[in-house]
């Protein structure tokens, strides 16, 4: 009789619990699944960086991405198509020339670019240390590239300056972060890092002690990506300039840690350095005229 | 006995499941079909007719004040919203043209996440972080198909959008605006409360936030209040009660003297003296050596180039600062890299002619002044000091950008010209 009870509980049971969940069936899915409204910027962008690099270029503002902490602002459309079109002519198809001078294959950057770009109008002003932030990166996810609407995006080295260098750093941070570099770069300057002290060394002084840049003597990790980012987006003159500034210590220090640098990225991830940089540089020479000549897609 | 009690149980686990199953049923389908279905009737009412809606907007209000600004919604998600004519005196068309989007939130959202021209110029943080620290995002709190309250999604304000009828046009809108805003200047306003008149300070920049100076003999429930010019008149950012009457929105009299309180006609504001606001308003003048007398205009230079060879420093600025009863300075050293402020005491009085000022250094100052910059600068506020009065003439009699004091003994030798920014 106990049995029969128990059986008849768990059936009700079951009848309630199943009744429930057909109804969930029913009701379809939470979310608006309908199609959003896409403007002709919007079918570029599906086109050129969803579909071909499974990564989302947003350039309305989404405080989410952001830090809420900060007063921003959304990024004009103009400016927005502009840098579309830039940061895909000169750092995405950069690396797929690199690999199929055709740039038909894509996968390199398909597997391991960021997957969010987001564009924000302001930069990110502290108001108590006045100090501006212009790009940041976030594990490899996501890159928010900061004050668009003040830019000229057809001044390449300013969007070096700005943007490019900061893409290359925080890439070169995900390549490493997927194979290892060899640890005996880190024995180079390894009385020299200094995590707060930095800031304070001009970049002559940061020089002298063997790093590329004052923000590459934080640590080893920040000096390796550093390398690569100032090699591919600093003119052959001002890396010429810098170690013969940094005298024979700061020059061989420099030289030797680049020469891993260089090693390490073909042996692991078959990039010449010196072949991408003539890629960029090709590019960014190619891509000036395009945009002073008003003469592109987007 | 157990039997019954077992039955009893399992009827009531069952009744209960099915409870609990339709209970939750119901909400998950509808709290999130309910937000969509929102969405999509907001967006519907904002493009309505011909979608064009006044906004009384406000960023930092208690600093900058409201604005009026139309917007007009459209299809592909496009709004275009106008200014009033002093904002974005550049825009072609007279409006700025950007996307919009709705969006749930923190409840359902109307989001201005493309740059706008007009409305993101309150919310540009250039220089120092904040800008004048308006909202873009805006959580919807009352929608009706002619008016939809909105709060900001950062800083928290609640603002008014008004639905504009097909024969309602912003530029007539506008226009009225305009004329009562030059008009009733901030800088000459006061409050009129039957025989009292209640003095009203203008905040710092745009200016449209007014401090009342309260007699004790009269009840106000607050002390300041921001303001926007309307096209009637003037409107309070909420009701303020006194002397036991809510007080909110002022209309234009008919000869365009006075701003009448809607609710007592006995409270209105109307303009002081030019010479009156000089003396009791907070306002910087600045001097400017290009614009003065041969005169004075030589013990200025003389002032400047003695500080320059005996100290190193760089006047960079001064100014007469007319409630603080006061003259500033701004020296740059060349050998610190510092700026130094130094203030030297002076004394502003009115006369019984409006258009006439008295002018007094006081020979004081801080520390800065009197041990340091003292024995330079006292010359020259000597020359410009007198009991004779100044005659005091305006570019502007409603809304003045500069100021020119001639002096009534000796108008050709001492006069100068000083600028409001």
């Amino acid at each position: 009789m106990m049995n029969k009870i128990i059986y008849i509980l768990l059936m009700a049971f079951s009848v309630c619990l199943f009744s429930g969940c057909n109804e969930e069936e029913l009701s379809g899915s939470n979310f608006d699944t309908s199609s959003p409204q896409r403007n002709e910027f919007d079918k570029w962008l599906l086109e050129n960086y969803v579909k071909e690099y499974n990564i989302e270029f947003k350039y309305h503002f989404d405080d989410s991405e952001g830090d809420f902490s900060y007063n921003l602002i959304p990024a004009e459309m103009g400016k927005s198509e502009q840098m579309a079109f830039i940061v895909k002519k000169l750092w995405l198809e950069s690396y797929d020339e690199l690999f199929d001078p055709t740039g038909r294959n894509k996968d390199f950057m398909r597997s391991h670019a960021p997957k969010i770009i987001q564009l924000i109008g302001s930069s990110a002003i502290n108001s108590s240390s006045g100090t501006e932030v212009l790009g940041t990166a976030e594990g490899g996810i996501k890159v928010l590239l900061y004050k668009v609407n003040s830019v000229d995006p057809t001044n390449i080295d300013l969007l070096n300056e700005y943007y490019f260098g900061t893409m290359h750093h925080e890439f070169a941070h995900i390549l490493h972060q997927k194979k290892n570099y060899p640890v005996e770069f880190n024995e180079i300057t390894s009385g020299d890092y200094s995590s707060t002290g930095w800031q304070n060394r001009t970049l002559e002084q940061s020089w002298k002690l063997g790093f590329v840049s004052s923000y590459g003597g934080m640590s080893c990790q920040e000096d390796f990506v550093e390398i690569i980012a100032n090699y591919l987006i600093k003119p052959k003159e001002y890396w010429n300039n810098m170690l013969e500034k940094a005298g024979e210590n700061g020059r061989s220090k420099i030289e030797e840690k680049f020469d891993i640098v260089k090693e390490w990225l073909f042996t692991a991830w078959e990039i010449d350095i010196d072949q991408l940089k003539e890629i960029i540089d090709r590019r960014s020479e190619e891509l000036e005229i395009i945009l002073k000549d008003g003469d592109y897609d987007y | 006995m157990i039997t019954k009690k077992i039955k009893y149980i399992a009827f009531s686990f069952c009744l209960s499941f099915g409870f609990i199953s339709c209970q939750s049923d119901d909400l998950s389908i509808n709290s999130e079909d309910r937000v969509v279905d929102y969405l999509k009737k907001y967006d519907e009412i904002l493009k309505d007719g011909e979608g064009k809606w006044l906004m009384e907007y406000f960023p930092n209000e208690e600093q900058y004040g409201g604005f009026l600004l139309m917007m007009e919604f459209s299809e592909n998600k496009k709004v275009r919203i106008y200014p009033e004519n002093m904002l974005c005196g550049d825009l072609e068309n007279g409006y700025s043209e950007s996307l919009y989007q709705l969006k749930a939130d923190q409840g359902p959202v109307l989001s201005f996440d493309t740059y706008n021209k007009v409305l993101h110029s309150f919310c540009d943080p250039s220089p120092d972080g904040k800008g004048y620290e308006g909202d873009y995002e805006f959580i919807f709190q009352s929608v009706t198909s002619d008016s939809i309250w909105v709060k900001g999604k950062k800083r928290g304000y609640k603002m008014l959008l008004r639905k504009l009828g097909n024969e309602e046009s912003w530029t007539k809108i506008n226009d009225a605006r305009e004329i009562v805003a030059n008009s009733f200047p901030g800088f000459t306003m006061r409050l009129n409360v039957g025989e009292n008149i209640i003095m009203m300070n203008e905040s710092s920049d745009i200016g449209r936030y007014l401090t009342f100076e309260i007699d004790q003999d009269i009840e106000f429930s607050k002390d300041g209040m921001a303001y926007t010019y309307t096209e009637k008149g003037l409107s309070f950012r909420s009701s303020i009660i006194i002397n036991g009457k809510q007080i909110k929105d002022f209309s234009l009299s008919s000869d365009g003297e006075k701003l009448i309180s809607d609710n007592d006609p006995l409270i209105y504001i109307d303009n002081m003296p030019l010479g009156e606001a000089f003396v009791k308003k907070s306002n910087v003048w600045y001097w400017n050596e290009n614009k003065a007398s041969s005169r004075l205009g030589t013990l200025w230079s003389r002032s400047v180039t003695n500080i320059f060879e005996q100290e190193n420093e760089e006047l960079l600025l001064a100014a007469f600062r007319s409630r603080s009863r006061s003259f500033l300075i701004y020296s740059y050293s060349n050998v610190e890299k510092v700026t130094y402020p130094a203030i030297f005491y002076m004394d502003y009085k009115t006369t019984d002619n409006p258009d006439e000022l008295v002018v007094l250094f006081e020979y004081g100052g801080d520390d800065m002044a009197r041990f340091f910059y003292m024995k330079y600068m006292e010359s020259f506020l000597s020359s410009i000091s007198s009991e004779d009065p100044y005659i005091l003439s305006y570019d502007n009699s409603k809304f003045p950008a500069e100021l020119t004091l001639r002096h009534s003994a000796n108008p050709e030798r001492f006069w100068f010209t000083l600028e409001r920014q």
